[in-house]
């Protein structure tokens, strides 16, 4: 009797064993088999063809792209697009030996990815702005290498960001709020909400959401704890007594500050958040917004972009608006990069052929976030956008797509689609990537939220 | 003859086999894994770091457990799981009771008003009842609505399965038993106290563990119906496996299990009840 106990328990952990061990062996992955390329990566995060694309009636951009492949290699590929959840989700899935070739993380995810050592670097090839089908290193954004060559990975020299990413859509985070609906104008609205503390104002209470994630959570207690800071800085950026640099490396300190005093000084700015909120949300916000049900959300700006044209389709009287803390906010992008053992000429061709002007149009229509890729044809996509002739307003892009890449718009923009599209040139200068959390980080901070939220 | 019957037996056996094989992949082995990461640390050995974290966030030793958020957490738990059941019983038995006695020719088809519900899929039944308490005005209103809200939604949820076991039983109970009570000079109420109850426990018990389990876990419910201010222990664990603290959330897992085991024992769900056994056993 005794041995059948023993018998079933080890049948039940060899059969437990069984699916971990069938993941580590690749099925049809990268690894090996040249026909297939394997791409993680978000829902409707490319554009997927069919009535909603730019290009109505068109295929899946990823099923155009074996053909496209065909076309200039002569080998044929196949591609196979998995949507995950989210950076938690694709993490797991990693570290329980799923294999792709291409994955489109975040960027603190890219980080700790890198750092466990799952990333391959991108071929030097592939940044040789010559070759005419490296549509990447030909049409980034002036501004975007700049952020991916200075970020390091890490804390190593000599390994940027830009040696194991290629950027596929990048914004903000900010509040997207009514301004008919939190102050007594809409002046008095734009003011309270241009600061962290519209989480714990007055004005606020019960009309706002945070979103239910530690990382974004932590970043608003800093920008609260450190308000007065924050501002002091931007002053003496404006006046001239440092320099831009400087001012950007204090932000980027203050803004990944992770010691423990500062960490008991955001719990309890993130325990007065809680108690001033509507509720925690991830996605549940946005709609709550758009039918007025909420009067402001913590977001990101591409989802912003969603809500601001969905609101307006909801109620055309309601004219939402998009707001970016003006002490500091989070830069954040979503890249591509390759796993160890990919399949480097097929991943590298689907980042080009995802960089191709007319393929990011395509997608910035279809997503409604902002790509990384600039250029004439992009620009012009905006321009006829958000652009307007008779507008009074004029918009600098210069910043991201060279020089004289100025806008003329309405007033109005300058709040709403565009600015949560392309920040202007001042606000993108008080725009801070968060770092990863490492492993002790990750466990306090989580603690620390999951007890007080 | 014994050696057909002895063959017999044994093809008996191997018809269990599938059964064996999905309790240990599917309930044995993820339980040995919640244990392992329960008291193991990320190098795989042994610890009591995750229990001492559960029990002594604050630092204030087990003194300030009972004022912490885990423990509130878990007493808000276990009173929307208390009163979801409750209220579940309180409608299901009445609704049981009525369909089995009733004289209507197809039960079966009063019984399946109450199932039909149930072919729709509840993440979108819950997002209906939503917008129903958002029209009614008492979405996310208050502290206080928000947690009836949440029962309100359990319940809405659950009472098939108090509903179902409790009419099983009580459809089986042979009727002479409440001829003969009559005979005796019971009055109906009698008779249902004496008779029909005390032989529908079993439906009762099984019903109870149907939804009172069930609804300490679900967060779907409490998420959509509060906008995330009512928080339940499943979502306490969900929270910390999305933080990538498997060991944390694990351990929460088995205090959960503690909870279980003890809901199970204290409604004898453990008891082998041969009574109910030859005269109308539970659906499940």
């Amino acid at each position: 009797m005794r041995k059948k106990v023993y018998n079933a328990i080890a049948l039940c952990l060899f059969l437990s064993a069984f699916p971990l061990t069938a993941c580590d062996t690749p099925i049809g992955s990268g690894n090996g088999n040249e026909h297939v390329l394997r791409v993680a990566s978000w829902d409707e995060y490319i554009d997927e063809g069919g009535e909603d694309s730019y290009k109505e009636g068109s295929s899946p951009l990823y099923e155009e792209f074996e053909t496209w492949y065909f076309e200039q290699t002569g080998k044929t590929i196949t591609v196979e697009y998995v949507e995950l959840q989210d950076n938690e989700t694709m993490y797991n899935k990693i570290k329980m030996g799923d294999k792709y070739d291409l994955l489109c993380p975040s960027e603190y995810m890219i980080m700790k990815l890198e750092k466990e050592g799952y990333l391959q670097a991108l071929p030097t090839s592939f940044f040789n702005t010559e070759t005419e089908t490296n549509y990447y290193a030909k049409n980034v954004s002036p501004y975007i290498k700049e952020v991916f060559d200075s970020l390091t990975l890490q804390d190593k020299e000599n390994s940027p960001m830009s040696k194991y990413a290629a950027g596929y859509m990048w914004g903000s985070t900010g509040f997207v709020y009514n301004p008919d609906k939190i102050g007594a104008s809409a002046e008095e609205s734009r003011e309270i909400m241009s600061s962290w503390n519209a989480f714990t104002s007055p004005a606020c209470t019960r009309k706002i959401t945070a979103k239910d994630n530690v990382r974004d959570s932590y970043f608003a207690g800093l920008g609260m704890y450190y308000e007065t800071e924050l501002l002091t800085l931007g002053e003496r950026y404006k006046t001239g007594e440092i320099m831009l640099a400087e001012y950007k490396t204090q932000l980027s300190d203050k803004m990944n500050d992770v010691t423990a005093t500062t960490m008991n000084g955001v719990k309890t700015k993130l325990i007065g958040m809680r108690k001033n909120l509507y509720g925690l949300e991830t996605d549940e916000g946005k709609n709550a917004v758009i039918t007025g049900e909420l009067a402001a959300s913590y977001q990101w700006s591409g989802d912003a972009v969603y809500i601001l044209d969905e609101a307006e389709a909801y109620d055309e009287n309601t004219l939402l608006e998009y707001s970016v803390p003006s002490s500091a906010s989070n830069l954040w992008f979503d890249g591509w990069v390759m796993m160890q053992g990919a399949n480097v000429d097929a991943a590298t061709a689907f980042i080009n052929f995802l960089s191709i002007p007319e393929n990011v149009v395509r997608n910035m229509y279809y997503i409604g976030y902002t790509s990384c890729i600039g250029g004439d044809e992009v620009f012009s996509y905006v321009d006829e956008t958000y652009g307007d002739e008779e507008g009074d307003a004029t918009y600098d892009l210069s910043y991201f797509f060279g020089e004289n890449y100025v806008l003329t718009t309405t007033e109005e923009q300058t709040r709403r689609q565009l600015f949560a599209q392309y920040p202007d040139s001042t606000t993108i200068n008080r725009l801070v990537v968060m770092k990863y959390f490492d492993k002790k980080t990750n466990e306090d901070a989580n603690r620390m939220w999951n007890n007080i939220k | 003859m014994t050696e057909t019957k002895q063959r017999l037996h044994f093809s008996r056996k191997l018809l269990a086999i599938p059964y064996a094989l999905f309790l240990l992949a599917f309930v044995i082995a993820p339980l040995l894994i919640v244990l392992y990461y329960a008291f193991t640390d990320d190098s795989g050995k042994f610890t009591l770091y995750y229990m001492k974290m559960f029990f002594n966030e604050s630092g204030e030793g087990l003194k300030g457990f009972f004022t912490s958020y885990n423990f509130k957490t878990i007493m808000r738990s276990l009173f929307i799981s208390f009163m979801s059941t409750l209220v579940c019983l309180i409608i299901a038995y009445p609704v049981a009771y009525i369909i089995a006695h009733c004289k209507l020719k197809n039960k079966s088809t009063l019984l399946l008003l109450f199932i039909v519900p149930m072919w729709v899929n509840f993440v979108l039944r819950i997002n209906a009842l939503k917008e129903l308490f958002v029209w009614l005005g008492t979405y996310n209103k208050s502290e206080t609505w928000n947690v009836v809200n949440t029962i309100i939604g359990m319940v809405y949820d659950f009472l098939p399965f108090m509903i179902l076991p409790i009419y099983t039983t009580i459809i089986k109970i042979d009727k002479s038993y409440l001829e003969a009570a009559k005979d005796l000079g019971a009055t109906p109420a009698k008779a249902f106290l004496k008779v029909t109850l005390p032989l529908s426990k079993a439906g009762i018990v099984s019903g109870i563990s149907m939804v009172f389990l069930p609804s300490m876990t679900n967060y779907v419910v409490s998420n959509y119906l509060t906008f995330r201010n009512v928080k339940i222990i499943g979502k306490l664990i969900d929270d910390y496996f999305t933080g990538d603290l498997w060991h944390d959330g694990s351990f929460i897992a088995l205090i959960l299990l503690l909870f279980m085991f003890l809901a199970t024992w204290l409604t004898g769900g453990f008891e082998e009840d041969e009574q109910t056994n030859t005269r109308g056993t539970s659906l499940w």
